[in-house]
């Protein structure tokens, strides 16, 4: 065989990659001119005549009322004969009797493509997980891994507390689907010879245009045994199964009858190579998988990890085989996805806003269904409200919620609109209410942001003004600064107040005082106010407070405490640690280090020195710290209700681990340390700091994209003040700095930093009697008044679940504070 | 801040950030050094090409990414087949009329900087001179030399008859 020279086989065409020439251009032509083009020379020979176009057109062309396929074993030769009234013609002609086959073309594109319709993953079993970093001093199991479950030993409320209220996956074997009536009546050959011309709906991966279409059984299996596709058909019909696994079987939406529950249980019968690529469950729903025949693996991330790889704005998916063969080798052991196999009989919980992706290993028949349960009840509520497109869901939330109610009192808090709900409601019926969050009002907030400016700052001139996304506030980046426009949820004129004394004290504060080592700096305050006057027709009207700051994200740091000694030129762009969590205890150290200092600066201000300025005292300030916890230990129990955050069993043993008196918690009166000032938000997405590239090759700046650098993130910046208390318990922000920094590790070396700056702040303090710090730490978080920051615990420290007293709970949490 | 391009014969071309931006990989570079972005070295492209790939992402440089026309949906091979190249914007039409072998760098350029509405009207630029053609024509277009073996033209015609039949 004589090699093709390919430049000159290609003419114009060599400079460009086969996959371009291929998947770009070839694909944009019509049969005919492939056809032609497949007479200019041997290497566009071979281009034209991919099965990839051939696919293509012959679904771009086919007639989809009709529900066969002839599948004749390749695309081309299907898309020539695509009827059995060709069956003869097709079996005498040149391509089929005497084929010619041009030889030494070369290319990684045909390359590519052969391995990934031809490779065998029956093989395909995931390498062993990552063992966990041996934890010091605390038995802590970090599990990479799905547990495998045994269905007779596990009743349905283990199954909750395990898994179901964790929101962990789970692998359930010995459930008896051998005995499922399915179990023989849903192999491929028995499916065949029952509904050989029924019609099933199968998906084309392949295909935008036409995802989905009917066809029928006979024709699907003729495919599914002969082809050598890359992204094979596979097969996904509604279905009727009876037997389900008893966890599963109360699903909220069987609530909604007739048309308005969609199907809802479906057959999945995937050829070998076919699968799922990465994606969520749709409308905040868990899913149970039961696998009757073949192999799946499954690659699954938690909610807040996006598969690498994924871009979830793009339409155009990665094929699972594609994910394992270009992305999955790329990764380092700790990125990789927590895997299992799964075998026949077994049955997968994949639980709501978990990411995953299945390859089928081999040919595989399975039953799945999508549900609503009490453990991911508010994921769908969210999720069916916020679908702003279809108010089809709206109504089927309401629809179900009514009737779920009578069901299911005990389930009520959650399902009613929740206070911010109806605050929002109402604040839309106001004339000042204009939706910062469509595009139409888009100019009229830009608008708003002029008016800040110029009646506070006297600048009339902004040259740009960006809206950002942060949590529930309305904010703008403009080249003069940000403003903050509060909303009336949890409180906005308490958060208004709070972030305005924080910013005058911190600012005045930091003029006079000096720290060992640098402090995070704040964003000063350059403007407050209300955007409007008070209504005297509508005195309930919102009236918008505002604050104006510097840009934290472009701060000149040389002006901060202890950050003159860091030359930064130029300064960097400061971003949020969200992205940028450590992984070691070094870099845990590098975070704490100076987020802990800056607490002790915060908590030990000399406050009445600074707030003695006439201007404090004529001040409206926020809430006092005793009023703040004791509407708080009022609404506990009602607000952990709605959230669900925690399982049942919990839950009702709330009211009696609470205190009566909110002074069992914090009580300057019997010696408790008072905290000057509170930050009251220690978390991520509060920090902010930079990347502090080392390069690993000082001369390849920028010659490459793909530079191998080593990547510290320094902390600079603190801000949101919006949380902030006075004179209030210092054990609020060590206890936030515990969860949403450290993630609730206990490791020995981690803690004792808190424990060290706790003891330094307490060393004149006198002894408490009462409650020990545990319990109060704990306390502190069932009375953190916003969900995020239980959520994040509870998903830190799944096994609370399982635990059957608050005072394991505690124990388990902060049991490393009992040495004092 | 302009941001300085360099061509691989050394010439520099000062963009604004919007027009840069419209290469997904300049924008990733421009996210990650921020505003102490040094000059940035393309030693694949010439300064032809260069000029061009600029003229283009300026003209488009204040399109919505993501509303911006997905002309593979819009041209699928049916339209193709009727000579459709009219959904095309007129300026797009007109700026991509260049001889073939800066068409050829232009689409590779839009390839490697990863331009993707640049390399779309390139692809389909390319495809359309390959339509309503015969094989001598695409030859001659294109720089290609028949290379068959003896005997296989022949035979692939054979293969071929169910459509080049008239």
């Amino acid at each position: 065989m004589t090699q093709v020279d390919r430049a000159s086989s290609l003419g114009r065409f060599q400079v460009l990659s086969d996959s371009i020439t291929v998947e770009g251009i070839l694909a944009l032509l019509a049969p005919k001119d492939l056809i032609t083009l497949s007479l200019t020379s041997r290497y566009l020979h071979v281009f034209a005549r991919n099965d990839y176009l051939w696919r293509r057109l012959f679904f771009k062309e086919r007639d989809y009322k009709s529900t066969r396929l002839v599948y004749r074993g390749s695309w081309l030769l299907t898309y020539i004969f695509p009827g059995n009234e060709h069956d003869e013609a097709c079996s005498n002609h040149p391509l089929v009797k005497s084929p010619i086959i041009i030889q030494g073309v070369i290319s990684e594109l045909l390359h590519q493509q052969w391995l990934r319709s031809n490779m065998f993953f029956g093989h395909f079993y995931p390498p062993p997980p990552v063992p966990p970093t041996p934890a010091i001093g605390e038995n802590r199991p970090i599990n990479p891994i799905v547990l495998i479950e045994d269905y007779t030993k596990m009743d349905q409320e283990m199954f909750y507390r395990r898994y179901g209220y964790p929101n962990r996956p789970v692998m359930i074997q010995n459930s008896g689907v051998e005995s499922w009536p399915a179990w023989e009546q849903w192999t491929l050959d028995a499916l065949a010879a029952k509904y050989g011309d029924t019609p099933f709906r199968v998906a084309n991966l392949d295909s935008n245009e036409v995802p989905g279409f009917s066809l029928c059984f006979r024709d699907f299996l003729h495919y599914v045994r002969y082809n050598r596709d890359q992204d094979p058909l596979y097969l996904f019909d509604p279905c009727f199964v009876e037997t389900v696994p008893k966890y599963f079987e109360f699903d909220f939406f069987s609530l909604l009858k007739g048309d308005s529950r969609p199907p809802y249980r479906w057959m999945l019968i995937g050829p070998q190579r076919t699968g799922a690529p990465w994606h969520i469950d749709p409308s905040g729903t868990s899913a149970w998988n039961t696998l009757l025949s073949g192999h799946k693996r499954w690659a699954l991330y938690p909610p807040h990890i996006v598969p690498p790889g994924h871009d979830p704005t793009s339409s155009k998916l990665i094929s699972s085989v594609s994910w394992y063969l270009d992305i999955y080798p790329l990764l380092p052991p700790e990125s990789r996805p927590i895997e299992i196999v799964q075998h026949p009989g077994q049955t997968i919980y994949i639980p709501s806003g978990w990411w995953h992706m299945v390859l089928n290993m081999d040919d595989t028949v399975a039953v799945t269904q999508n549900f609503a349960d009490e453990t991911n009840l508010t994921q769908v509520k969210h999720a069916l409200l916020a679908d702003k497109a279809e108010t089809s869901q709206i109504q089927r939330w309401e629809a179900l919620a009514e009737k779920l109610c009578k069901l299911r009192p005990d389930l009520a808090l959650s399902i009613k609109p929740q206070p911010e709900e109806i605050l929002l409601n109402e604040l839309k019926s106001q004339s000042s209410w204009l939706d910062p969050w469509s595009e139409e009002m888009n100019g009229a907030w830009q608008d708003r942001v002029r008016t800040v400016f110029a009646r506070t700052l006297n600048i009339a001139d902004l040259e740009s003004i960006e809206q950002i996304e942060t949590g529930e506030n309305v904010c703008f980046l403009t080249n003069r600064g940000f403003v903050k426009f509060f909303m009336p949820l949890h409180d906005g004129h308490a958060s208004y107040h709070s972030e305005v004394k924080a910013n005058k004290i911190y600012l005045q504060a930091a003029t006079l005082q000096k720290a060992d080592g640098y402090i995070l700096a704040a964003p000063a305050l350059i403007g407050h106010g209300y955007l409007l006057e008070v209504n005297a027709n509508a005195p309930s009207e919102w009236r918008w407070p505002f604050i104006v700051t510097e840009n934290a994200f472009q701060l000149d740091l040389t002006r901060h405490i202890g950050h003159e000694a860091i030359s930064l030129n130029p300064a960097p762009l400061l971003v949020p640690a969200t992205d940028f969590m450590p992984e070691d205890r070094y870099g845990y150290n590098v975070l704490l280090q100076p987020i802990l200092r800056t607490l002790q600066f915060l908590h030990t201000l000399d406050l009445a020195s600074l707030t003695e300025s006439e201007e404090f005292q004529a001040q409206t300030g926020p809430p006092g710290a005793s009023e703040f916890l004791s509407n708080c230990l009022k609404s506990c129990v009602q607000t952990h209700m709605r959230w669900r955050t925690f399982p049942r069993h919990l839950l009702a043993l709330l009211p009696s681990y609470l205190p009566t008196d909110p002074k069992e918690i914090f009580d300057p009166s019997q010696g408790d340390r008072v905290a000057s000032m509170v930050h009251g938000d220690v978390s991520p997405s509060n920090i902010l700091g930079y990347l502090d590239e080392e390069l690993e090759d000082p001369d390849s700046t920028t010659a490459s994209i793909d530079v191998d650098v080593s990547v510290t993130f320094k902390p600079t910046s603190l801000i949101d003040y919006g949380d902030a208390q006075f004179s209030a318990d210092p054990l609020i922000d060590i206890v936030s700095v515990f969860v949403a920094i450290l993630n609730c590790r206990r490791d020995l070396d981690m803690t004792e930093h808190l424990l060290d700056y706790w003891q330094q702040l307490n060393k004149d303090a006198t002894a408490r009697s009462g409650a020990t710090l545990s319990r109060r730490c704990m306390w502190h978080v069932l009375l953190w008044p916003s969900e995020g920051l239980t959520m994040h615990l509870s998903r830190c420290v799944p096994e609370i679940g399982e635990m059957t007293s608050w005072q394991q709970v505690e124990d388990a949490l902060f049991g490393w504070c009992t040495s004092l | 801040m302009p941001i300085i391009l360099q061509a691989y014969d050394d010439k520099e071309f000062k963009v604004d950030k919007q027009t840069a931006e419209r290469s997904l990989v300049l924008k990733s570079m421009i996210e990650r050094a921020g505003d102490s972005i040094a000059p940035i070295p393309l030693p694949k492209l010439s300064s032809l090409v260069l000029e061009k790939v600029i003229m283009f992402c300026k003209h488009h440089k204040a399109d919505q990414v993501d509303k911006s026309k997905d002309y593979e949906d819009i041209l699928g091979p049916r339209k193709m087949r009727n000579g459709l190249i009219r959904d095309m914007d007129e300026w797009d039409k007109e700026f991509i009329k260049v001889d073939k072998d800066l068409l050829m760098d232009i689409v590779m350029a839009a390839n490697f900087l990863d331009i993707k509405n640049l390399l779309d009207i390139g692809c389909l630029a390319i495809a359309y001179m390959l339509t309503g053609k015969t094989p001598e024509e695409i030859r001659a277009t294109f720089g290609i030399p028949k290379d068959f073996a003896p005997g296989e033209e022949e035979r692939i015609e054979q293969e071929h008859a169910w459509a080049l039949r008239p």
